[in-house]
């Protein structure tokens, strides 16, 4: 049952002992009159509680991720309506965008902080004046006030000044929408130089954000002004100009044109791939590309990065990885022909990825590798790497062969007709014989798939023996154990998978121990309870024969198949 | 009890398997049996023939058995009926066989069969009876019934098998589908009676009891269709036999030439046990691909492996034991038993082909199996076959060292194999392969076959990732004669620290002087009666390595032959 939300009484009491946080939980109406924001709002207002203090106290220190989130989003309806003093409101917005850490919703607060700053233009001008008489004030803050404020003049004083209000003043110039095209040139020929390489790197990397934010009000700039970032950065590359422009190219890719495009690929090809920040935005840039005509620009930096020994993993490219796997399946085969022919293991081990994470389980190619020029050697070492490296996805790997066979290659049938004996239909009978079993009569593949299947029927004759043996069957002592060890590992998988599941981090956990329905009065005793169906859920896959009957040889003929070459 | 033991009898399918019991029970229950069944000999209708008391008088008894119940077409329904024999003995053998000495004596012709007289053959035999009961000449009805009372009184009485033993054997009998526990009754059973030997008198009786509970075992479990425990408990029931047999050997006293019988019984039994199992259990498909390693029925790979190396353990043994069976007292192999024995290593191949974990052991005590297979097939000169194997085991065992795969490891316990490896670490790995014997026996024969090439991989692993393994070998020595075959202690020498070299010729030249300066090998009673399998039962039935005399003479030709 959910906890009712607190009253003024219990918010004022938690506040007095420091631990007012421990009660804000994010509400899905905040527009109420009585919603927690608002009550909180008033009852700051009225002087019966100081809900920024609460962001100073230990209890906010030691807040959760989920529950601190849920907190920031309480602060963030607030902020705007609070009536405090600056420094005040500048120490509980930094707090919150401290505790936030890397995640891309942790500067939220800034933008409840601009509309507190804008319900009194005051408050933009305290800042400003304080920051000009030389008082500490975080640069976002005065690039806030200074956008607040709207005033260029005062902007390029502060640009003038140098250090720390430089960069805020850059910030801010950026982000001021130009009164018209001369206001536009002005404000792009302040910037741009600040691009260049006699700058020291914070203001290059101010300058660029600023001028990609100044394209997005006035994109007509785009053409000479991207080229212009793109030379300068290529003059003195350095990781934090390449991040900013990775990010314009995510962000405002159709700025870009297509040298640009190479261009930025190129540059980031050459700078270190270890960092973390800036694989993150060639993974948002990249995933971004695969729906622009640059999609084969972003396929070959992808190619020649993933192959690369100290280049990143496809895992680590979340967004382009879950992209790719959930792509039209042809454009899927496409990639996996390319990668799986370089014989390059870390590409063909992206490919496994993306091949065993996409939403189809197990589902086969209707492809052909007709066509695609490749010889009879090339054909072969196509389906070694899918069998090795997809050997728990037969059907795929099935598809992959049946697709080599398409092309029609008499040289390599029978060694390919060979693959779909064994390993595939030896190791997975029923899961790939249904797929084989459906290729068509005058389909180029039909003969020798029929000639596969036959072979494999009687493999499976022959495995049969019609009265056990029960001198080769396992004593109770064996299988008792066995059964102890599968156990224990369900238990350690399940364990592993509630860890790492998102899920489980964000919703309540019940565990009922007994019945097949759950009953939940989540609205009190008074109001009808919820009542749901319990399903059961579960996970399978078929496991190859060669793991149990010869696991030595099964990993012998993967190790061959993985690092099988062409001739 | 009575019940089990008539059950028994009554599943007795095989004529001969009553005629081996019924001297026994004869003897022990005082008769003096002056007969007894012979292959091929005619006996005129008598399967045995004995000289005992009945009622205070002193009688000649003629049996003639059948197997199971009589029914009318076993009475009188061919050449081979009851009654045909019957006649045969008055006609025959009353007037012209029976030995001076008893000719005065009266005599019974007893109707011996495990099961009884059907209802429909009843008025046929008592009238046959009746007809013939005359003068000095009188019938007796030994049946299923019969026979049980006087196994129960005779040769498994209480006050030589008390209650606890008679539940052992009751346990084992009653468990036959759960080997192990079944095994380990009968092992109790045979220990116990063992231990309880105190006169010359009471090892013969032992080994007639342990004869006796062994064939009640092989007929349950026969019957259960599951002779793993019988197989198990048969070469025990051998080894415990040999240990009786021990101090008669080369005597020709009664006592030894009853336990001499005794002993050639239960080897008789135990190859029969070995030739079901393998005939109809393993044979028909050992040329199926899989087929076998799929019939263990398991989802562990593990179990597959453990019972196939303990599959062509067995069948190297039969091999053996035909071996020493053709050639015994220096007669020649006829063509019907080297067809066999080629028959069986050509099966032993296809078992290793057809089940590829045979390629590599998971357990280094597997190295048994693999010299008992390989001691048997270079007697029929299969080089090539061998050679391949062994190369191919040599790089399985590259690669699961190299990639910390299932290697060969030191343990025995099923938990640790069944976790193996539990971590892919060089600690663990350590642990895992501290000792072996399998690499020098790999070592030994591809020396022998001149692969170089394995050879040097062997070296690569013992150069790095086996630095820790002591490689060694085992002998028997002089205390060995007095544990082997019961194995109640630690026994024999380890050779260890054996070197290896690319070309293998270090090794064999320890194992030549090894083998060369070694008497207690020589010094075993098996090997100097020649029962040379009894040694490699007992290898393979309590896990001793075999000994390099074994094989060495088949890889060094100036050593002359191998022991076997």
């Amino acid at each position: 049952m959910l906890k009712p939300p607190p009253t003024d009484a219990e918010l004022i009491a938690h506040a007095s002992t420091g631990k007012l946080v421990e009660v804000l939980r994010r509400e899905a109406d905040a527009d109420r009159e009585d919603s927690l924001v608002n009550r909180l709002v008033s009852l700051h207002n009225g002087g019966q509680l100081d809900l920024l203090a609460a962001t100073q106290t230990p209890a906010f220190e030691v807040l959760g991720v989920s529950a601190f989130f849920s907190v920031q989003s309480v602060f963030c309806g607030a902020i705007p309506k609070l009536i405090a003093p600056t420094d005040a409101v500048m120490a509980a917005v930094s707090k919150l965008v401290a505790k936030g850490g890397q995640d891309g919703a942790a500067g939220f607060p800034f933008n409840a902080f601009k509309e507190w700053m804008d319900v009194d233009t005051a408050r933009a001008r305290d800042i400003v004046i304080a920051a000009d008489s030389g008082d500490a004030v975080e640069k976002t803050f005065l690039a806030i006030a200074l956008e607040g404020q709207g005033d260029v003049a005062e902007i390029n004083r502060f640009i003038a000044k140098g250090g720390e209000s430089r960069l805020a003043a850059i910030g801010a110039l950026g982000s001021i929408k130009p009164a018209d095209a001369v206001s536009a040139q002005t404000a792009l020929a302040v910037l741009l130089p600040y691009c260049g390489a006699s700058f020291d790197e914070d203001v290059r990397y101010a300058a660029i954000n600023a001028v990609f934010a100044l394209l997005r009000l006035v994109p007509g700039l785009a053409p000479s002004a991207v080229q212009a970032i793109v030379a300068a950065v290529e003059a003195k590359p350095t990781l934090e100009c390449l991040f900013a422009v990775v990010k314009a190219l995510w962000l405002q890719e159709k700025l870009f044109d297509r040298p640009s495009v190479g261009a930025v690929l190129k540059l980031a090809r050459a700078s270190d791939l270890s960092k973390k920040g800036l694989v993150d935005v060639l993974d948002g840039a990249l995933q971004h590309m695969l729906g622009t005509p640059e999609r084969d620009l972003a396929l070959d930096f992808l190619t020649d990065v993933l192959a690369q020994k100290d280049g990143p993993t496809l895992e680590a490219l979340d967004s382009i990885s879950h992209r790719l796997a959930n792509e039209p399946r042809a454009n899927r085969f496409g990639l996996a022909v390319r990668w799986f022919l370089t014989a390059n293991r870390r590409l063909c081990e992206a490919m496994e990825h993306i091949l065993t994470s996409g939403r189809e389980e197990d589902e086969p190619f209707d492809a052909s590798m007709a066509g695609m020029g490749l010889t009879g050697s090339q054909l072969v070492v196509v389906c070694h790497k899918a069998i090795g490296f997809l050997m728990l996805q037969p059907v795929v790997s099935g598809s992959v062969v049946v697709a080599a066979l398409r092309a029609g290659d008499a040289s390599v049938e029978n060694q390919l007709t060979e693959l779909l004996i064994y390993p595939i239909l030896t190791n997975f009978g029923d899961a790939a014989r249904g797929y084989l079993a459906g290729i068509k009569k005058g389909d180029t593949a039909y003969k020798a798939v029929r000639k596969a299947l036959k072979q494999s029927d009687n493999y499976f004759r022959g495995i049969k023996i019609d009265t056990p043996i029960k001198e080769l069957w396992p004593s109770d002592y064996q299988r008792n154990l066995a059964n102890m060890k599968r156990y224990d590992l369900g238990r350690q998988i399940r364990k592993i998978a509630d860890e790492k599941s998102i899920f489980a981090k964000l919703v309540q956990k019940s565990t009922l121990l007994y019945g097949h329905k759950s009953m939940n009065f989540v609205g009190g005793p008074d109001k009808p309870p919820v009542t749901m169906e319990l399903k059961p859920m579960g996970v399978e896959m078929p496991m190859p024969r060669l793991d149990l009957v010869d696991p030595v040889g099964l990993d012998w003929l993967l190790r061959i198949y993985r690092s099988s070459t062409p001739k | 009890m009575k019940l089990l033991i008539r059950d028994y009898l009554a599943s007795l399918r095989e004529r001969q398997e009553l005629d081996v019991v019924l001297p026994d029970l004869l003897s022990e229950l005082g008769f003096h049996v002056y007969s007894r069944p012979g292959i091929g000999t005619t006996q005129r209708g008598v399967d045995i023939a004995a000289v005992g008391n009945d009622n205070g008088v002193k009688k000649v008894f003629l049996f003639s058995v059948k197997a199971g119940d009589l029914s009318r077409k076993e009475w009188n329904g061919g050449p081979q009926a009851l009654r045909q024999s019957v006649e045969e003995i008055l006609e025959l053998y009353i007037p012209e066989r029976i030995p001076a000495e008893y000719r005065k004596l009266k005599i019974v012709i007893c109707l011996c069969f495990g099961g009884e007289i059907l209802e429909p053959a009843q008025p046929l035999v008592r009238a046959f009876i009746k007809k013939y009961s005359k003068g000095k000449i009188s019938f007796q009805e030994w049946n299923g019934d019969k026979l049980a009372e006087m196994i129960l009184a005779g040769v498994l009485r209480e006050q030589v098998l008390p209650k606890p033993l008679r539940s052992h054997f009751q346990k084992a009998v009653a468990m036959v589908d759960q080997p192990d526990i079944s095994y380990e009754h009968f092992a109790r059973l045979v220990t116990t009676l063992r231990k309880s030997i105190k006169t010359d008198k009471d090892r013969v009786r032992v080994a007639r009891q342990i004869s006796i509970c062994l064939r009640v075992l092989f007929v349950w479990a026969r019957d259960a269709d599951n002779l793993d425990a019988p197989y198990r408990a048969s070469e025990l029931a051998l080894l415990n036999c040999w240990e009786l047999v021990k101090p008669y050997i080369g005597k020709k006293t009664a006592n030894a030439r009853a336990v001499v019988t005794v002993v050639r019984h239960v080897i008789e039994l135990h190859i029969t046990i070995s030739s079901l199992y393998l005939e109809n259990k393993i044979l028909p498909y050992v040329g199926r691909h899989h087929a076998l390693s799929l019939a263990v029925w398991s989802g562990e790979s593990v179990d597959v492996n453990l019972k196939m190396f303990e599959v062509l353990g067995r069948l190297a043994l039969r091999g053996h034991w035909l071996l020493w069976s053709s050639t015994e007292g220096g007669a020649k192999p006829s063509p019907e038993q080297i067809k066999l024995l080629h028959r069986l290593v050509t099966a032993g191949f296809e078992l290793i082909q057809n089940n590829p974990c045979l390629n590599l052991p998971l357990m280094d005590e597997q190295a048994i199996e693999v010299a008992l297979f390989l001691s048997l097939a270079v007697q029929v000169g299969s080089r090539d076959p061998m050679a391949r194997w062994l190369s191919e085991m040599v790089t399985r065992y590259r690669l699961t060292v190299n990639g910390n795969g299932q290697y060969p490891c030191v343990f025995r316990e099923y938990r640790d194999l069944i976790d193996h490896p539990k971590v892919r670490t060089e600690k663990y790995r350590q642990e895992a392969t501290t000792g072996s014997v399998l690499i020098p026996l790999l070592a030994a024969w591809l020396t022998a076959f001149g692969d170089t090439e394995s050879l040097k991989g062997l070296v690569g692993l013992k150069a790095k990732p086996l630095a820790h393994c002591t490689l060694q070998l085992w002998m028997p020595d002089a205390n060995s004669e007095a544990h082997f075959y019961i194995n109640d202690a630690i026994h024999g020498i380890g050779i260890d620290n054996l070197p290896l070299t690319g070309d293998g010729a270090a090794l064999m030249a320890v194992l030549k002087t090894a083998v060369e300066k070694s008497d207690g090998f020589s010094g075993l009673s098996a090997f100097r009666a020649a029962y040379f399998p009894v040694l490699l039962t007992a290898c393979r039935h309590y896990r001793l390595p075999l000994p390099p005399q074994f094989w060495i003479g088949a890889l060094i030709p100036d050593l002359g032959k191998p022991a076997s």
